[in-house]
């Protein structure tokens, strides 16, 4: 069975001489009309247009250093106001970080789950699953988060997790930082499971494009299965696991929704996970109708899109380089 | 104890009462058809295994010990006379879906013996041996059904663990299959799996390096990365992978197809070597080859085992017409 | 002595047993596959707690007035949003389609490599550009800039935009993936590059573009963020598209934490997510299906 090859490009239109002229005409007529060069990069002309329109309306040398630091007070605009993205950037950074790290364990789990252990009816079943869990709206996470989870955070979770942990970096802090539970640690919680199915399909593709040989002579060898993941799958799927990871990250830092609606929209350098916090996705959806009032504060929200824009396509970049070998399904990132 | 290839030293539990063992089913090497045996064997553990069946003869003995413990059989050297197979296959199917791809195989291998399988592309040479060693596990859609034996277990039994089996009866595939670390890392793949010393390693790498012919060339950086090797070298790199785990049975798939005549030359000479301490089964489709290197050929076509003989019988004077037509090289 | 040579390792010779320290291997092998599907449930049983949950908040108030009244005070149903949803959802389904498949068919057939290439990593970066600064993006040019304020057309061009890059991406993988005998075949048989498109390699590549489609189009009704910032919210059907509208992730969005002593907001808030997920569920179906199909007919294809 022959792979298909790449398209191979510029290949002349109207090849086929024996056709009569008419048809050979419409053939470059249609094609070259509709089709210039210029529409493959449509994709690129749409992104470019976005960074463009973000850099156009961007100002950055005119808010100076203290774009960069932790003041927030811009209420009211005016000369004494500051605007530092520093602790947005913070809560952006530490959930997408620790979500990224559940994310990862847990999905890699449930890949290996899929791809070597599991019979092959419940492996194609969660697979459909898991991808499936991959549409659910964010914004739906976000409410059952807060009606359901903030509670239970709140009231059980935190409070014990709290005086069991309470050494650990992180997870003792100040009582009152727990509050109704919405705070750092519910939305790393959601936002996990949101990426869970991202970070797994591509986990999965990864360990299922090792070649066959290579598990089977692992096999032949006298290798478990578990040896054989472990000594040959994850070795040579590690490009493609480290990029779901990249791409898990990508996915949280620019989750805006969820994030929102459970991270308790407290602009501080929190005193433990159980706190507020806030992100600079959530910020800029929070804050887009008093936009309308504030030109200044519009302003702001552009350098903060500008930056988020400018996070996302480094890791996106990073990412696809690593799971460029183990993509070959358009579904999912 | 430890010398010639025993070089680790026993391990663990030592269960087998070593009786020795007469196999029931054994075939006289020089009566060519393991069809011809009616069949026997052993009565297997009462547990049927989960693919396959067992047969039962009236002559049948019945025996109560577990089958583990008759497990060594002696050979008396050089004497081919009443030596029983290190592999017995009976009545061996295939199924792919509902097409059969293996149909009714009976055929045995012997220790020290080079055993070639012949037979035109698509005859099922490489389903065949992938069942030997349970491989066939890893293929979807398989349905295996029929009688093998590893020195008298059948290797079906549900107690029977396919790692173990693999150690035994090791493989090597068509295409070169190294793993991308070094050439001392591939060999010691199987070697680490069952938690060998590190001194025992680096010296079962020497020495099955040595044996596939390459330490000469490789010892001087053996931690280069094994994809730089040739193709040639590549294939004796999973041959010397394969012994290094001490099996008893070499399975090799058409190890030669994509060397060079040079390289395959090289196979074929380490092919003598390895015959004297293993019992080898070669697949190829290549008939000089088979003439060369093995001492009892089988011919399959169409999944079904048309002849097995002597070599030398079965290229001079075959029995069936099939036979004669494919060895003259009418077909195939 | 010499029997044990000729033999070898006796006790390697036992297919059952193995020396009692190399047994934990095995051991290992059986913990951790369940251990592996225990992180497997700990995953699913939150996620399905929550389908659960929208569930049993949103079925015992659902009723046929939930997708007929407008949203009136704090009551009423979702049909507004029901419609706006769709409005958008075919706006920017059919600015995703024209834009995502003739760039991928044109990546995949005619670009040079480069060119080629360039598109797809692009494609790539903008399906992974955030969301929010999509958003953000339409809100500054498209309601901001043209001073068009908050309306329909704003969230359906952002919405396209979002939805670019899943149909350009189908439809690329779905021209590449031609068996090539299909197109050597129509192209010796000379077929015009024209003819061969249409008849052949269209055909074949419909489902998967189909599919991708339809995962935009799930994706993209899932999505809250673009909306929020250009769509704006109405309780009524607008019009017209310069308009405000409301939608059904909105209607999450903006009830989901009134307290349930202001009537039901909340209520309607659980059977946006109700419906939204409903409708997710059966676009991934269709996703199913047709790929099903196509793996079928590609079988048949191949041999
Ligand atoms: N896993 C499988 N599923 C379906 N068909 C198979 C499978 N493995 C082998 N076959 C079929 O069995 C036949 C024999 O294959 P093979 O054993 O590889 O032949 P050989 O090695 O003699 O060339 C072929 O027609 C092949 O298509
Ligand atoms: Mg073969």
């Amino acid at each position: 069975m022959s792979e298909p090859g790449p398209p191979e490009g510029g290949v002349p239109t109207g090849a086929a001489p024996t056709l009569p002229p008419p048809e050979r005409l419409r053939d470059r007529i249609t094609w070259k009309m509709v089709l210039g060069s210029p529409v493959a990069l449509l994709p690129m002309f749409l992104l470019a247009a976005v960074a463009g329109v973000l850099l156009y309306a961007s100002d950055l040398h005119n808010f100076g250093w203290s774009l960069w630091g932790t003041d927030w007070n811009w209420i009211p605009p005016g000369p004494g106001s500051s605007y530092g993205i520093g602790y947005f950037a913070l809560g952006s950074v530490l959930t997408a970080s620790l979500a990224m790290l559940l994310a990862t364990v847990l999905s890699l789990a449930m890949a290996i789950s899929i791809v070597v252990y599991l019979p092959v009816i419940p492996s194609r079943a969660l697979t459909v699953v898991t991808d499936l869990l991959a549409g659910i709206p964010s914004v739906v996470f976000g409410i059952w988060g807060f009606v359901v989870l903030a509670p239970y955070f709140g009231e059980n979770l935190e409070p014990s997790l709290r005086d069991a942990l309470y050494w650990l970096p992180g997870f003792g802090g100040p009582a009152f930082a727990i509050g109704g539970g919405t705070g750092i640690l519910l939305a790393v919680f959601v936002l996990t499971i949101m990426i869970i199915p991202i970070t797994t399909a591509i986990m999965r593709e990864s360990l299922r494009a090792v070649p066959h040989s290579a598990i089977e002579a692992g096999l032949a060898l006298g290798a478990t299965r578990w040896e054989v993941v472990r000594k040959v799958r994850l070795p040579m799927a590690r490009a493609g696991i480290f990029g779901a990871l990249f791409l898990g990250f990508g996915r949280a830092i620019g989750e805006s929704v969820a994030v929102s609606m459970l991270i308790g929209a407290t602009p501080q350098l929190p005193p433990s996970l159980y706190a507020g916090g806030y992100t600079i996705a959530a910020y800029i959806l929070d804050q887009q109708d008093s936009a309308f009032a504030y030109p200044v504060l519009l302003q702001v929200l552009v350098e903060f899109a500008l930056i988020l824009l400018l996070i996302s396509v480094v890791v996106n970049i990073v990412g696809h380089r690593l799971t460029r070998g183990s993509r070959n399904s358009g579904t999912l990132n | 104890m430890v010398e010639g290839r025993n070089f680790v030293p026993t391990k663990g539990d030592i269960r087998s009462g070593v009786g020795p063992m007469q196999l029931a089913s054994a075939a006289s090497p020089s009566g060519g058809y393991a069809d011809d045996i009616p069949g026997t064997g052993f009565m297997g553990s009462p547990v049927a295994g989960r693919s396959s069946t067992r047969y039962m003869s009236p002559s049948e003995s019945t025996q109560n010990a577990p089958l583990e413990e008759m497990a060594s059989t002696p050979q008396p050297p050089g004497g081919p006379a009443a030596v029983a197979p290190l592999i017995s296959v009976k009545d061996l199917w295939v199924w792919a879906g509902k097409k059969p791809i293996l149909s009714g195989i009976s055929l045995d291998f012997n220790d020290r013996e080079v055993t070639a399988l012949i037979g035109p592309s698509g005859c099922g040479k490489t389903t065949f041996i992938r069942t030997l060693n349970r491989m066939s596990d890893v293929s979807p859609g398989l349905r295996v059904k029929g009688l093998i034996q590893y020195k008298g277990q059948d290797i079906h039994s549900r107690s029977v663990n396919p790692v173990l089996l693999r150690q035994r009866v090791g493989m090597v595939f068509q295409r070169s299959t190294v793993f991308p670390m070094s050439i001392f890392d591939n060999v010691a793949f199987g070697l680490r799996l069952i938690r060998e010393r590190r001194d025992v390693i680096s010296e079962r790498v020497t020495e099955s390096l040595r044996r596939a012919g390459l330490y000469e060339e490789l010892k001087d950086n053996l931690n280069r990365s094994a994809l730089t090797l040739s193709g040639g070298q590549q294939q004796r790199l999973c041959i010397a992978r394969a012994l290094a785990v001490n099996p008893r049975v070499l399975l090799l798939d058409e190890p030669t197809s994509s060397l060079d005549p040079s390289a395959t030359q090289k196979v074929e000479d380490l092919l003598f070597e390895l015959k004297r301490e293993y019992a080898v089964v070669i697949v190829t489709h290549n008939m000089q080859q088979a003439a060369r290197v093995a001492d009892r050929t089988a011919f399959l076509y169409q999944g079904k085992l048309v002849e097995f003989d002597e070599t030398k019988r079965l290229f001079e004077n075959p029995r069936e017409k099939l036979t004669e037509s494919y060895v003259t090289g009418r077909f195939g | 002595m010499a029997v044990q040579n000729s033999t070898g390792n006796p006790a390697g010779d036992i297919l059952r047993y193995s020396p009692g320290h190399l047994r934990l291997r095995f051991v290992i092998d059986k913990i951790v596959g369940w251990v592996l599907l225990l992180a497997f449930l700990a995953v699913l049983f939150p996620l399905a707690d929550m389908l659960y949950w929208v569930g049993e908040k949103a079925l015992p108030t659902f009723t046929m007035n939930t997708l007929t009244l407008n949203q009136v005070g704090t009551g009423g149903g979702l049909h507004s949003m029901i419609v706006g949803t769709f409005i958008i959802l075919i706006l920017s389904t059919v600015i995703a389609t024209g834009i995502g498949v003739l760039a991928g068919m044109y990546t995949a057939e005619f670009a040079p490599r480069r060119v080629a290439e360039a598109g797809r990593v692009a494609g790539y970066l903008l399906a992974g550009v955030p969301a929010i600064v999509l958003g953000y993006f339409g809100f500054y040019l498209l309601v901001i800039y043209t001073k068009w304020d908050y309306n329909t057309l704003a969230g359906a061009i952002t919405l396209g935009i979002f939805m670019v890059p899943f149909v350009y991406r189908a439809t690329d993988l779905a021209f590449v993936n031609v068996p090539h005998d299909q197109r050597e075949g129509a192209l010796a048989m000379g077929a015009s590059r024209f003819q061969y498109l249409r008849r052949v390699a269209f055909p074949i590549a419909m489902p998967t573009i189909l599919s991708g489609v339809f995962l935009a189009m799930a994706l993209g009704m899932g999505e809250t963020a673009p909306l929020v910032l250009t769509v704006g919210w109405s309780n009524t059907v607008p019009t017209n598209l310069l308009q405000p509208t409301g939608y059904l992730t909105g209607a999450i969005w903006n009830f989901y934490d009134f307290p349930s002593t202001y009537g039901s907001f909340q209520t309607l808030a659980f059977q946006a997510a109700f419906l939204l997920i409903l409708i997710v569920i059966a676009l991934n179906v269709g996703v199913q299906i047709i790929s099903e199909h196509y793996r079928r007919k590609l079988r048949g294809l191949v041999g």
